[in-house]
């Protein structure tokens, strides 16, 4: 892994300035989503992007946040007494990150990935969130989120999640 | 919006208004009113099973310290991010 000069890297809201034509990460729906859709969504409230930058505006991945709502109706009394909130739980929901297929193998998911369980526990912070969720498209992405602490559903093989409260102690001292 | 239909359809669609004494338009919009809210709730409420929404919920109570790569991916993240 390649790691460079230090910080050299940046993390923006995406916008019209950022170039993301020639985006390819392997994933066409991905490249399409980033290229297509996601400046619409941003402006509809339904998922924010994030686009990680080094000097120029070329854009070298990126990730989209949401909010998701968790049901947890039916579970036993006292586990559901002792939930901050019940039956629906607030979550934030990591839909998309990508990185582009020349840059791949750089850390740089790993930036994304560091970057978007900052910001969403820095907006925990004002609007409450309990967990991170994902939804890993393959193995391989499975295999990524479980290496930064993602815990998978047991009977929901791609579906992961990881407590708001492991980052109160890793981002909050 | 302008929506382009088949005849049968517009002839359904006719139907189906006429069946519940609304005019077109008026049974066209709540129609989609009602898809859309089942579309954006289903994509935004995460439904589990009963053994899933009690491991989440046990995961929640008792979270893990965060692991020794995790901690270590957020001081990398920190010297390779511009301040």
């Amino acid at each position: 892994m390649v790691d460079g000069p230090r910080g050299r890297f940046r993390i923006e809201v995406l916008g019209s300035e950022h170039e993301r034509d020639r985006f390819s990460c392997g994933i066409p729906d991905l490249d399409s989503y980033l290229r297509e859709r996601a400046t619409q969504e941003a402006r509809r409230h339904i998922a924010a992007a994030f686009v990680l930058l080094e000097a120029s505006p070329a854009v070298l991945g990126f990730y989209t946040l949401s909010q998701q709502v968790i049901s947890l109706e039916d579970i036993p009394i006292e586990t559901a007494r002792r939930l901050p909130r019940y039956p629906l739980l607030p979550a934030t929901l990591i839909g998309r990150l990508a990185v582009d297929g020349p840059r791949q193998g750089e850390g740089l998911g790993e930036l994304l990935l560091m970057d978007a369980l900052l910001r969403s526990w820095e907006a925990a912070q004002t609007v409450a969130s309990y967990a991170l969720r994902v939804d890993a498209t393959d193995e391989r992405a499975r295999q990524f989120y479980l290496r930064y602490d993602f815990i998978p559903f047991p009977n929901e093989w791609l579906k992961l999640f990881l407590p708001m409260a492991v980052l109160d102690r890793l981002f909050g001292g | 919006m302008e929506i382009r239909l088949t005849r049968e359809q517009k002839w359904l669609l006719e139907r189906a208004a006429a069946a519940r004494g609304a005019s077109v338009a008026e049974f066209a919009r709540q129609a989609m009113q009602a898809a859309a809210v089942e579309a954006v709730t289903e994509q935004e409420v995460l439904r589990l099973c009963t053994q899933d929404r009690e491991a989440f919920a046990a995961a929640l109570l008792a979270p893990e310290r965060p692991s020794e790569r995790l901690r270590v991916a957020y001081e990398k993240y920190r010297e390779r991010m511009e301040v």
